[in-house]
């Protein structure tokens, strides 16, 4: 019976809410339902913002909730036996219904991008592993400035210091043949 | 005032086999142009009587045969390796016995023969070969120590007598030239002796 009420406290406010900012034709006929709070989803005001409210601070719960909320709104609207509005006044209901919807699928369509962690598609043990394209997180210039590769390179060595020669190569086509011979001929001697 | 020798880096002066060899078929003689009589021989021949030599005498005939194309040769003592191998290696050739090349090995001088018809015992012949021939053109006494043998080619390392022990002990182990060669000049060989 609360829900009931809820859904026609929902239903007088939706209708409110088409009347006041596009009030072009006749008034919309109150529900002749007792209005009770519902939580959550009835305003605490009758000037306050209605339906996307609730939508833009807590999403994901409200918006499964308010969908079927106003799915069984559009069921009891059919079987409860209200007055029936003007024919203006039902075009912004419907109206007002469809942006409703429209605004719950958006915030839905936003969730996984809000907390992709609670999303039902997400691979098991991935808390465990190790992240898969995991990027630093930049939080200033300075830290970014911290990050920058530290070169470590061998300094310049005197070439005299470790490499030291002995003797001198002999050019092979311009020695003497008998100078590279008695050199051979000196090994192991 | 000091006279430095020619150094030249252009190429050395062809061997010439113009005349080197004269058939006189009326008197029935082959001979040089310096007038040395020579013996054409089929190869199978002068490898028969190798093969019936044993090293040394081997390594006598060859000697004599080096140092015959020496005496031929205008040594210079002046000459650069590549003249010694174009005048050295034309006489290797013009006698059949394959073609002379040298390499160095660092501060060792190789001399690789390819095409020698003399079999398996033609690094020792050409050993002496080339031996013979030093002693003539340059006056050295060397020693030209097989170090490696193939099919077709052969190395011989020039070195003197101490040496020459070692890389034939080195050699004969199963060890490779190169390995015989390097570990000739490694600082231990040197500070050994």
């Amino acid at each position: 019976m609360s829900t009931v009420a809820g859904l026609q406290t929902l239903l007088e406010r939706v209708q409110r809410r088409a009347a006041e900012p596009r009030a072009r034709g006749p008034v919309v006929v109150p529900v002749a339902v007792a209005a009770a709070r519902a939580p959550r989803v009835s305003p605490s005001s009758e000037s306050e913002p209605a339906a996307s409210e609730p939508f833009s601070s807590s999403p994901i719960p409200f918006a499964r909730r308010d969908r079927t909320i106003t799915r069984q709104l559009q069921r009891v609207r059919k079987d409860i036996p209200i007055p029936i509005p003007a024919p203006s006044a039902v075009e912004e209901i419907e109206e007002y219904d469809e942006e409703l919807i429209e605004i719950i699928d958006e915030n839905e369509a936003a969730a996984p991008a809000i907390s992709p962690a609670l999303q039902p598609d997400a691979p098991l043990g991935g808390a465990s592993g190790p992240p898969v394209s995991e990027k630093p997180i930049v939080t200033g210039a300075n830290e970014a400035a911290a990050l920058t590769p530290e070169l470590v390179a061998r300094g310049v060595t005197a070439p005299g210091a470790v490499v030291q020669t002995v003797g001198q190569r002999l050019p092979l086509e311009t020695t003497q043949f008998v100078d590279l011979l008695d050199l051979s001929l000196s090994l192991g001697a | 005032m000091a006279i430095s020798p020619n150094l030249s880096s252009s190429p050395p002066e062809a061997f010439n086999p113009a005349s080197a060899v004269v058939f006189d078929l009326a008197e029935g003689r082959v001979r040089r142009a310096k007038g040395q009589p020579v013996v054409l021989l089929a190869a199978p021949v002068l490898v028969q009587l190798c093969s019936s030599l044993d090293a040394e005498q081997q390594l006598k005939l060859g000697n004599a045969m080096g140092a015959a194309a020496g005496a031929s040769v205008q040594a210079n003592h002046n000459w650069t390796l590549p003249q010694v191998v174009e005048q050295l290696g034309g006489e290797i050739s013009l006698a059949g016995l394959g073609s002379l090349a040298m390499e160095r090995w660092g501060a060792a001088l190789v001399v690789q023969v390819q095409g020698c018809p003399l079999g398996a015992a033609g690094p020792t012949v050409m050993g002496g070969y080339v031996e013979g021939a030093l002693q003539a053109l340059v006056g050295r006494t060397v020693n030209a120590v097989a170090i490696e043998t193939t099919e077709t080619s052969f190395r011989l390392l020039l070195c003197g007598q101490a040496a020459a022990s070692r890389v034939k002990q080195w050699i004969s182990s199963g060890r490779s030239f190169g390995d015989a060669l390097a570990s000739l000049q490694s600082p231990a060989a040197q500070g050994a002796n």
